[in-house]
């Protein structure tokens, strides 16, 4: 009798306590997760062709590349020294003619004004010495030219300069006859030329130094006193593996890629050369000739990585 | 004194009825009034704050906003404890108060307190209060779309953008002053930005700088009012509009003037709508929607706010364009009516099967309907006192109601007034008169009142351990127990008073009594097996307590659960991704997996939550959505009766081949809830409390390994803090120094080029939309043109002789690209930073298999101690669900054996006799062991809903011994020797013990085979009971009178050693 009656304070503690129990958690990533802890990560994941394919993973063979080193840097139009001529009146004297206005295009020897000279009373003719457009005209006729007094200012735009503010490093390792793609900011009209000098000094306020190259200005759109964007491609390097980078994810502050082999992708950490704007080198990791995710890569990695994930809050 | 209360009820026999309509008009009111919910809410006293901090990573939130914001909450009165997750762009600070404070108190000493922190934060962070809400809050949801093939008015197709404007400016008012609604929460499409986004070779080239931009748009789009003027007696008011409408004036808007030309936004930015910089998304069957979630004030009654909603949403569909539809996708009426449906048809079914069942045993219609109208009357009479007691209907406390049970008092009442109308009919020979029925209805009620006012009392007391449970437990449980107290008690009152009147008044005339062919071939059947017993009486009740013995054995061999979880009738799934996922990444990984999901032919709807809403009440990373997956009625599904767990375990097979996904699978008001209690879920958690996070996670690593180590640990983890890609702008201060910078030009330049800064807003109207300035999406988003981004140079007022240098035709630069003053640098972050009372902590927790709960932590204690140095200034502290479990198992030891004393104490009072009480409450463990043994033949795990059925088991078990013993005790003293007594009892006792026993277990027998909502509360309650009535039923009518007899005889001897306790 005794134990009977103490039956059901067992069974009614029993039953009650094991109710009080922990909720287990319907996460089916429990089991998984213990298992796979992120000491010993697993390194690879088993993706069904078709799942693959519905899910926008794409694979490329490793193959060689070349990696172009470029930099967007700013800059401006300067007409080329040298090509740009003031005119000016030799003896001063009230000025008779003005046969050019801003903008006209002149042959070098072509007549550009007439000035009667004090000394000799009689006019004399000033030339254009160089071809090109008048960019100023500092006189009007009738007004007395004092003895070089700028009259013209005459370049030559038939090509410009492109002074490029280069800062830093960049200093270091652009050189000339670098290739540089010259933008026009209001239209995109785009030019490519080459570098044609580093100049010697720095400006001290900005730390910068500039790179200058020759455009050709061909339509005349190209004005001096315009602002320009330019891109320098610093170094073009053939290299014997590059990769898109959007096959490249990171692990732990590893670069990795994934690799399929059949269906199973795994993990490879790669050591990274150059890199631009598109594609990366690499040294270390990846051979030739093998299946590189290279769109979707980060779905391969959530799905090895996805035993961590887990409900935050 | 009771039988002065029925004698009285019988006399006022017309009033009774009376108090009783009087009853039935105040239980319907009180009806329609009672807050009715699908499950019942769990959620503890709790206020969040939210504070938006664009821009802040997890750590700058921490330092700059959560940790002010926590340090203000020490101390409040009430206060439990304070926890706190710091995100990016978001802080939250849960205040967890002790349960049963008002919650409207506890937010105004929050809002209070936040009203001193404010000073302390950034300008610009505006800590909000989170909705009055619990977790049963999210009561309807909808979608705004468009028809694919509608149009704007301009001829384009209606954009994501388009929509969240029209929700957030058409929907959204409408649905906000809905009554009972206290937040209407928006997530997906994108806000309406106007974008300038400045091209920065362009300022560079005119010497702009993105501030520039920001201080002219700033400038030039605020109206100005200016008070008012008097004139000719009529007052003018004075304003001065500057407002922009729309973009193109934005383009206008000067930001300088030079060389007589005015240098316009336009000349060096473009202007234009964008999308902002989101922090969730929505999707519906694979693409964009907007979702719109309306929350429900606490305390409202679910079922009409979201009732009232939903008419409100058919009101604004009315005014949303052509093509333009919002739609309700989650509804919790239907679960709601669900509910109720459920407990109407157990209350209808109820009531059908004691009319039939009396019918049948009794042959009279009128008794069984007096009966049977106990169920209805108690029914209002518990809803009155739920009304009263603040207790809301729901599956929990409705859902395990069985009124088969309730009314077992009333029918050994009637079936006693029955009997005892139809011998004295017989022996007079004829009918009744008035006063004669009245007087023998009351002596034959006051006869076995007391054994079933003690049954009911009883199965009152057994309830009373599910009133000490504590937690979520006691949260879910008591207002069951609360229920099933209120219905017994209700029945008890009922039993005094209304079922003496009825018969009284109902039961006049000629009664029908007579012995039906059932119950007279169970009585022949009964008979010789009742010999027999008695003759090897103790054979018998050794093998009883033998099969108690096995039982007892066998019960510790089921396995248990904690709370069946309630059938919501929907799913959520929780695609959990590695940190670090983006937003986009995450919608196009929604998409296929919500095209898996609604292939399932039961699915109707898959509609998902991506990253944080609007209202920041649940902050989940962008890796995180959830998902909710509405599944049709069961009618429509291919097979009825299949299952939910089979199709949840199919759904679960089909997209765990997914990649990139990790799944939580739960129903919506389970998951609201679990997120806002947030509790370690887990068996046992050792949080770790520290300052540095790096160091705070090796420590969690070297505990992990710990726990690994000690037997029985299962499933260790370690709560994740790191794993968030972080584009770092490392400024090298040597070249700020070099160039003549601040560090604050630099970052403020990168925080707009980058993040955007708001210059100004436009209007439309009541609608406003944000002017934000920021670098064109292309360049945003490349790290290498981050790394070009142009930084303002100072103008170099007091040039020297050495800055002479070099002087240029083009001049000198007046900007340098960022990669001169600062590195790009991708790094690892921490994803988020927890802290909890004020500290951060990394919890690691495991569950624990196969071992006890204790012996497992005292181990995992002293090695943790002996192997784990901790640094200065961190330590460690147990927590999780053991500590839970101790203190209920603590306070179960205490309760249980309290119970059962005064569970004996009842019976002693009823009988005043040891031996007799004895006797009687044997027949608890006798009846257990059917319950038992129905439960192994499902393969039904223990629950507290099996708990709950074995206690209604044990009360009906003690009634139908009270009553048996009782019946045997009145033939002793009336002089009838032992075993005839025995003998004549039992056989009397027969009918109402079968009929008791049939009305229970009928009652429960589509409850045991249901599969439909409410269904996994009911059906381990329904199957102890069925089996523990068979069993139970067996052994009043065969063992008790045997070991009746054997305790009769050798009593003297043995009472020493039955004292039960």
């Amino acid at each position: 009798m005794k134990m009977r009656a103490s039956i059901l304070p067992c069974l009614l503690l029993a039953l009650l306590a094991a109710c009080g129990r922990a909720p287990q958690p319907a996460a089916p990533a429990q089991a998984e997760s213990s298992e796979a802890h992120h000491d010993d990560a697993p390194a690879s994941t088993v993706i069904a062709p078709k799942v693959a394919a519905a899910s926008g993973i794409e694979v490329a063979a490793a193959a060689p590349g070349v990696i172009a080193d470029e930099h967007e840097i700013q800059g401006l139009l300067t007409p080329v020294e040298g090509r740009v001529a003031k005119v000016t009146a030799r003896f001063p004297g009230p000025i008779r003619s003005l046969r050019a206005g801003v903008g006209d295009a002149v042959r070098a020897g072509e007549p550009l004004a007439t000035i009667e000279s004090n000394l000799s009373l009689t006019p004399y003719t000033i030339r254009a010495p160089i071809g090109g457009v008048v960019l100023e005209r500092g006189a009007s006729v009738g007004s007395v030219a004092g003895e070089g007094t700028p009259l013209y200012e005459i370049a030559d735009l038939s090509e410009l300069w492109v002074d490029l503010h280069v800062f830093g490093a960049d200093a270091q390792h652009i050189r000339a006859g670098t290739a540089v793609v010259v933008t026009r900011m209001d239209d995109g009209a785009v030019a490519e030329t080459k570098l044609e000098r580093i100049l010697p000094a720095t400006a001290s306020a900005s730390q910068s130094t500039i790179a200058r190259a020759t455009l050709r200005n061909d339509d005349g759109r190209w004005r001096p006193g315009t602002a320009v964007r330019a891109r320098v491609t610093v170094d073009r390097q053939p290299v014997a593996i590059a990769l898109p980078l959007g096959a490249l994810q990171t692990v732990d502050a590893d670069d990795v890629v994934y690799v399929r082999e059949g269906d199973v992708y795994s993990t490879r950490v790669v050591k990274l050369g150059r890199r631009d704007a598109q594609r990366a080198e690499i040294l270390a990791g990846v051979k030739a000739g093998e299946q590189v995710v290279v769109v979707q890569s980060f779905l391969v990695k959530a799905d090895i990585g996805k035993s961590s994930a887990e409900h935050e809050d | 004194m009771l039988e002065r209360i029925i004698r009285f009820s019988i006399r006022q026999r017309w009033l009774m009825l009376l108090l009783t309509l009087a009853l039935l008009v105040a239980g319907a009111w009180s009806f329609t009034r009672l807050p009715i919910d699908a499950t019942p809410d769990i959620t503890n006293v709790q206020v969040q704050i939210n504070t938006e901090a664009a821009g802040y990573s997890p750590l700058e939130s921490e330092q700059r906003v959560t940790y002010p914001i926590e340090a203000a909450m020490a101390g409040l009165p009430g206060l439990d404890y304070t926890r706190s997750l710091s995100r990016y762009g978001l802080s939250q600070v849960t205040v967890v108060f002790v349960d049963g404070t008002d919650l409207y108190f506890a937010r105004q000493q929050v809002a209070e307190r936040l009203q001193q922190v404010r000073a302390q934060l950034q300008d610009g962070l505006e800590p909000r209060l989170g909705p009055v809400a619990t977790g049963l809050g999210e009561i309807f949801m909808y979608t705004v779309e468009a028809d694919p093939a509608a149009r704007k008015p301009d001829g384009t197709p209606w954009s994501a953008t388009d929509l969240r404007t029209l929700q957030d400016w058409v929907v959204r008012p409408q649905m906000r002053t809905t009554r009972g609604v206290t937040e209407v929460d928006t997530i997906g499409g994108y806000e309406r930005q106007v974008h300038v986004t400045p091209d920065p070779a362009r300022l560079i080239a005119l010497g702009f700088t993105l501030h520039d931009v920001v201080a002219a748009i700033g400038a030039n789009t605020q109206n100005v009012g200016a008070g008012y003027i008097e004139r000719n007696g009529q007052q003018y008011l004075v304003r001065v509009p500057g407002q922009t409408a729309d973009a193109e004036a934005i383009g206008r808007i000067v930001l300088d003037r030079r060389d007589g030309m005015p240098v316009r936004v336009r000349d060096v930015a473009t202007v234009g709508d964008g999308p902002e910089l989101r922090s969730g998304a929505a999707t519906q069957n694979g693409h964009e929607v907007v979702i719109g979630t309306v929350i429900m004030l606490v305390g409202a009654n679910s079922r009409e706010v979201a009732q009232a909603a939903a008419a409100k949403l058919a009101d604004a569909n009315a005014s949303l364009p052509a093509g333009v539809r919002a739609t309700a996708v989650y509804d919790r009426t239907a679960l709601v009516d669900r509910t109720i449906r459920t407990v109407a048809r157990n209350l209808a079914e109820g009531a059908l099967l004691v009319i039939a069942v009396l019918f049948l045993l009794l042959g009279n219609a009128r008794a069984a309907l007096v009966t049977a109208a106990v169920i209805p009357l108690a029914m209002l009479l518990t809803v009155i006192g739920m009304l009263r007691g603040g207790v809301s209907g729901n599956l929990m406390s409705l859902g395990a109601l069985d009124f088969g049970l309730i009314v077992d008092g009333a029918v050994i009442i009637v079936e006693n007034c029955l009997r005892r109308f139809g011998e004295q009919q017989q022996r007079l020979g004829r009918t009744m008169g008035a006063d004669e029925r009245f007087e023998l209805a009351a002596s034959a009620t006051a006869e076995v009142i007391r054994p079933s006012l003690f049954g009911i009392g009883i199965i009152a007391a057994v309830y009373l351990p599910v009133f000490a449970l504590g937690g979520v437990e006691g949260k879910l449980f008591r207002p069951m127990a609360i229920t099933v107290v209120l219905a017994l008690g209700a029945a008890m009152a009922l039993s005094l008073t209304y079922v003496p009147a009825a018969i009284a008044i109902f039961l006049g005339g000629r009664v029908e009594e007579k012995e039906n062919r059932l119950v007279a071939w169970a009585r022949r059947g009964y008979a010789p097996l009742l010999a027999w017993s008695l003759r090897w009486r103790i054979p018998v009740v050794a093998a009883a307590t033998a099969g108690v013995v096995a039982c007892g054995v066998l019960a510790t061999r089921l396995g248990s659960e904690f709370v069946p979880s309630l059938d919501e009738g929907d799913l959520v799934v929780q695609p959990l991704r590695i940190p670090g996922t983006s937003l986009s990444q995450a919608v196009s990984m929604q998409e296929t997996l919500e095209a898996t999901l609604a292939a399932f032919p039961e699915v109707m709807r898959v509609f998902s939550k991506v990253g944080t809403a609007e209202v920041a009440s649940d902050p989940m990373p962008p890796s995180v959505a959830d998902t909710f997956v509405m599944l049709k009625p069961r009618a429509q599904w291919p097979d009825p009766r299949k299952p939910k767990s089979a199709l949840v375990a199919e759904i679960e097979a089909a997209i765990t081949r997914l990649p990139g996904n990790n799944y939580e699978l739960t129903q919506p008001i389970q998951m609201r809830t679990n997120e806002l209690i947030s509790g370690v879920r887990s068996d046992v958690a050792v949080k770790v409390y520290g300052d540095d996070l790096d160091r705070l996670a090796r420590t969690a690593a070297r505990i992990e390994r710990v726990l690994r180590a000690v037997p029985g640990a299962a499933d260790v983890r370690t709560e994740q803090v790191g794993g968030l890609p972080l584009l770092t702008v490392v400024p090298d201060r040597d070249a700020l120094a070099r160039y003549g910078l601040n560090l604050s030009d630099v970052q403020a330049t990168v925080a707009t080029a980058v993040g955007g800064e708001v210059a100004g807003q436009l209007f439309d109207g009541d609608r406003r939309f944000d002017i934000v300035v920021r670098l064109p999406e292309h360049l945003r988003e490349d790290p290498a043109a981050l790394a070009d981004l142009p930084i303002p140079l100072p103008v170099s007022t007091n040039a020297d002789e050495s800055s002479r240098a070099a002087a240029w035709a083009s001049g000198s630069p007046r900007a340098l690209p960022l990669r001169e003053v600062a590195r790009v640098e991708p790094q690892l972050g921490p994803n988020q930073v927890n802290r909890e009372n004020g500290k951060r902590r990394v919890v690691v927790s495991a569950n624990v298999r196969e071992r006890d709960l204790g012996g497992f932590v005292g181990e995992l204690r002293q090695r943790i101690a002996a192997e784990v140095a901790l640094p200065t200034g961190y330590w460690v502290e147990y927590g999780g669900t053991f500590e839970q479990l101790i203190s209920a198992s603590r306070r179960l030891g205490v309760v249980v054996p309290v119970t059962l004393v005064m569970i004996f104490g009842l019976l002693f009072m009823a009988f005043g006799s040891l031996r007799d009480a004895v006797v009687v409450f044997s027949g608890v463990p006798l009846a257990l062991t059917g319950g038992v043994v129905a439960l192994a033949l499902r393969g039904i795990p223990l629950s507290i809903s099996a708990g709950v059925g074995f206690i209604a088991l044990s009360g009906v078990a003690v009634l139908n011994g009270l009553v048996m013993i009782a019946f045997i005790r009145r033939l002793r003293e009336q002089g009838d020797p032992l075993d005839d007594a025995i003998v004549d009892g039992a056989l009397g006792r027969l009918r109402p013990v079968l009929m008791t026993a049939l009305v229970a277990s009928l009652g429960f027998l589509p409850m045991a085979f249901n599969v439909g909502a409410g269904s996994e509360v009911q059906r381990p309650l329904a199957t102890v009971v069925i089996g523990g009535i068979v069993s139970s039923t067996l052994l009043t009518l065969l063992v008790l009178p045997a070991l009746y007899r054997c305790l009769q005889r050798d009593g003297a001897r043995r009472r020493a050693g039955s004292d039960p306790a």
